[in-house]
């Protein structure tokens, strides 16, 4: 029986906390890693590199913590609902300009997937997506 | 302060953040592929590959291809614009329900990456995500 209550707990506990995730309203002021997900490929020149990304109110840095590269840009960030919103970027500046936004689905309030999509960008080909996991610190 | 509407105006202007494709208006109708990106494990314990997913106004039948089982559900649909859209679903298995989101973000108008998102399902973990591509069947003009 307590064992049965336990269970009960349990599941339903992580089934409503994890089922009712909430993305932050704002990015201004938060801390995002990006982790890419898959193996190299001229379309996933990213692959398994970790990236940390920080907001201003219109502004970011990201740096690619592998390598300690960094850039900058403006964004855009739109709240769909509390499990869905989408990040719109401009990166660097002339033939460095990148374009390109990252879907977050919530799993927890801490973490959930991305979508990488790209129009423009100086490593090529320009358009080209990949997925990966968020963590919001 | 000429200056500050102009860079806000730009800044939100939707021409500077580009768009080459948009998501399905919607989905009666279509056919669509889905493959799943991930390996076996904890969080993805149907590795299955490929998934083809007919839909009509209100229902889908899912088919997974290589032993043809199949499942039902119900589903709904928002165009969130931009190449962005939602797909909320109901899916019976036998007598049990798996409750999912599909996220999709187009990359051309036949293709894109999609994040499946469980909130409720029969095996345990049964809130987890995972990741792959969608592509759209049919040869009808989009």
């Amino acid at each position: 029986m307590r064992l049965l209550t336990i269970l009960i707990i349990l599941f339903t506990g992580i089934n409503t906390s994890y089922a009712n995730c909430q993305l932050p309203r704002t990015l201004e002021g938060k801390t995002i890693l990006l982790r890419v997900d898959g193996t190299y490929t001229p379309n996933n020149p990213m692959a398994d590199s970790v990236q940390e990304l920080k907001f201003k109110k219109h502004s970011y840095q990201v740096t690619i913590l592998n390598t300690g590269i960094t850039a900058s840009g403006t964004y855009r960030y739109e709240y769909f609902d509390p499990k869905l919103a989408r990040l719109s970027v401009r990166e660097g500046k002339g033939k460095k300009l990148s374009l390109y936004s990252e879907t977050f689905v919530c799993e927890t309030n801490r973490v959930g997937y991305f979508i990488f999509s790209q129009t423009q960008g100086p490593i090529k080909p320009d358009i080209r997506q990949n997925t990966g996991v968020y963590i919001i610190e | 302060m000429q200056k500050l509407s102009v860079l806000l105006i730009l800044l939100f202007s939707p021409c500077l953040w580009a768009k080459v494709c948009d998501a399905p208006k919607t989905l009666n109708g279509l056919t669509l592929i889905f493959t799943v990106n991930e390996k076996y494990g904890h969080y993805s314990p149907d590795p299955i590959g490929v998934l083809q997913t007919s839909f009509t106004k209100q229902n889908f039948t899912t088919n997974i291809i290589q032993n043809n089982y199949h499942f039902i559900g119900k589903y709904t649909y928002q165009h969130l614009g931009s190449g962005l859209a939602k797909l909320t679903a109901r899916q019976l298995l036998g007598p049990k329900v798996i409750r999912y989101s599909m996220t999709l973000v187009c990359i051309s108008p036949r293709l894109g990456y999609y994040i499946y998102s469980q909130i409720e399902g029969p095996r345990l973990p049964n809130v987890r995500q995972n990741t792959g591509q969608y592509m759209i069947r049919d040869s009808v003009k989009l």
